[in-house]
């Protein structure tokens, strides 16, 4: 199979939300001698592309966008010691901490947000809901993040909470 | 139909799953089926369909929808399921001409249905709106009920204690929700509406133990608690505990759902689906005597977006075709005060609703986030409007809501903000000023010049 189609099997696997299918992809290009540098760089990111502006186009929505997510997640666990192995190194990524704020337990708005930024490659270390504000920033230090991103959707709950946080 | 303790044994004995897989491998493709199954399909040209045939597919899709998938707890992880029997049993006991409010000011809540020329309900107020001081608390309350129009009142969000700003689940929560029911009291004397219902109590709690606190501060039995789902299909312990109380005090129940557009539903279709699906689980799990939806759109965060507007549309003529639940639809304009852009939303949004077979609760300026940015006018102009649709076909209406969102749906996404409640009213005596009141009756002539509409004569602005 050539290497354009692998790439590209890799990029549809990755649209599609589909684990298995880019495990498969992943496995296929690995055994081509394609570097895991380049099955992420020129495979799984115009993938996760793709998925970020169909998604601003609202061609699609969140679930498909969390699968991709998911699916890019999944994926890293098999290529990342790889890439350590290998002894490149990719380029450095911005972190971001996220959660939504104490008192606060909508998630949707967070979820949004967080599978932007990881469509745009961004890691990302999800807290969940109504999270205190010392945990985003012990979070934040234990993995040296370039930003914290409090969410809130309750006037009540959730906005007073932001300052503090 | 079962007891709400049978309700909460399932929450906490249901079939275990973490809500990550409740959302991807449960919800989403459950509500993918069945959109599919039933050939639920948005139309865009069409925000307003007269298409009885979907409106019936869209109910038994949300129906099925609701077997399959059932409602999450997320304080248990597990999920309530129920069968198709018990929904239907639920429908056929749902509450039917409810009372809310006391004395001259009782109204019963009407049971509508597609082009019914029935008066709508009107729920008036700023739809739960921040204000920055209890002064204008109390004058836009006192404004809202002036309306002859209002059915019941919808209050504004107190943000500040004394100065210090309201946290939810705090003493400060609790005081807040006291005094924004002992405010409202006072603001609704003041109007000579002493009996009118509040029907978002209260606003200004964010916990169960707020609204039970404010409960003993002047929430009446006539008084609606509004009490919501957690996007989607989600509940927990503090939405229970409020049905709990509200069942042991008495009092009736506003269910509230907003499926967000862009979120878990996906897009128009599978929105209209879960809507439908919703009223089923308002009657079973949140007890209510009206359900009290607002599809909600992710990025534009308004109610009256065209796919948002044909996704309230459908869900209502399915609801109201098929549940004896009747539906008070809330909505969530983009642009502020003394704009046109403001009329024009949520007149589009109020007859989608209304001829649809729906009431309403009007409603909220500039996303109901922006502090002061809320007016007595727009709200009572929408509730003219909502009155004067009564009757209208769905065809005509579909052709008047297409004209409309040419007007402004190209501003969504950045709207005018237009004035605080300060700038365009006088505090004191809550009226509007003279260009504010020319703003209004220009609009009201627009509405009949080019679309035929007739006002009653009933505004306190005439």
């Amino acid at each position: 199979m050539s290497k354009l189609s692998v790439l590209e099997r890799l990029g549809a696997a990755i649209i599609a939300g589909d684990k298995n299918n880019l495990q498969k992809a992943i496995d296929s290009a690995l055994n081509e001698g394609i570097s895991p540098s380049d099955i992420i760089e020129q495979g799984m990111s115009p993938g996760m592309k793709e998925v970020g502006e169909r998604f601003a186009k609202y061609e699609i929505y969140l679930p498909e966008m969390m699968m991709a997510a998911e699916a890019w997640e999944n994926a890293m666990k098999t290529l990342e010691p790889r890439l350590l192995e290998s002894g490149v190194k990719r380029k450095k990524v911005r972190s971001v901490v996220i959660g939504t704020v104490k008192g606060d337990i909508h998630s949707i708005g967070k979820n949004i947000v967080g599978a932007m930024l990881k469509m745009n490659g961004f890691e990302v270390f999800d807290l969940g809901v109504d999270v205190a504000a010392s945990a985003f920033v012990t979070k934040a230090e234990e993995v040296g993040a370039d930003i914290i991103a409090a969410s809130a959707l309750m006037v009540m709950a959730g906005r007073p909470a932001m300052p503090q946080s | 139909m079962i007891s709400f303790w049978t309700v909460v044994e399932r929450a906490l004995n249901g079939p275990i799953c973490t809500e990550r897989d409740f959302d991807l491998d449960i919800f989403v493709p459950n509500l993918r089926k069945v959109v599919e199954k039933y050939g639920i399909k948005y139309d865009p040209q069409n925000p307003i369909p007269a298409d009885d045939d979907l409106a019936d597919r869209v109910w038994e899709a949300g129906k099925e929808f609701l077997v399959e998938t059932g409602v999450y707890c997320s304080d248990t992880e597990r999920r309530i399921l129920f069968s198709l029997e018990e929904i239907d049993g639920a429908l056929e006991s749902g509450p039917c001409g409810r009372v809310f409010g006391e004395g001259k000011d009782a109204r019963v809540m009407p049971k509508r249905t597609p082009e019914d020329s029935t008066p709508p309900w009107c729920s008036v107020g700023p739809t739960s709106s921040p204000v920055s001081t209890e002064f204008f608390y109390v004058n836009l309350v006192k404004a809202h009920a002036e309306n002859p129009l209002g059915d019941g009142i919808t209050i504004p969000c107190l943000t500040t204690v004394d100065g210090q700003r309201i946290m939810g689940g705090s003493p400060l929560g609790i005081e807040g929700a006291i005094r924004a029911v002992l405010l409202t009291r006072e603001g609704m004397r003041r109007a000579g509406r002493p009996g009118m219902p509040i029907v978002n109590g209260v606003t200004t709690a964010a916990r169960a133990q707020e609204h039970i606190a404010a409960h003993h501060f002047g929430i009446r039995r006539t008084d609606a608690l509004e009490i919501g789902t957690i996007h989607e299909m989600k509940i927990d312990f503090d939405s229970l505990n409020k049905a709990a109380f509200s069942l042991a005090a008495g009092n009736l129940i506003f269910a509230e759902n907003g499926v967000i557009l862009g979120g878990y539903a996906g897009g128009p279709a599978g929105v209209a689906v879960v809507t439908a699906a919703y009223n089923p689980v308002d009657l079973l799990i949140l007890r209510g005597a009206v359900q009290h939806p607002f599809p909600t759109h992710f990025d534009l965060g308004v109610t009256s977006a065209r796919d948002t507007i044909w996704a309230r549309a459908v869900a209502n003529q399915a609801v109201t075709r098929n549940s004896s639940l009747p539906v008070v639809n809330v909505g969530y304009s983009a642009s502020g005060p003394m704009t046109k852009m403001l009329f024009y939303e949520h007149s589009s949004w109020v007859i989608a609703s209304v001829v649809s077979g729906g009431s309403v609760e009007v409603g909220a300026s500039a996303r109901g986030t922006a502090l002061d940015y809320t007016s007595p006018v727009e709200p009572l102009f929408a509730s003219e409007m909502a009155h004067a649709v009564a009757g209208m076909s769905r065809r005509e209406a579909n052709s008047i809501v297409s004209c409309l969102l040419d007007k402004y749906e190209a501003l969504l996404r950045e709207p005018p903000i237009g004035k605080k409640y300060q700038d365009c009213c006088d505090i004191v005596t809550g009226k509007p000023n003279k260009d504010y009141l020319n703003l209004y009756h220009e609009v009201r002539q627009e509405m009949t010049d080019q679309f035929g509409i007739r006002f009653t004569a009933a505004s306190p602005y005439i």
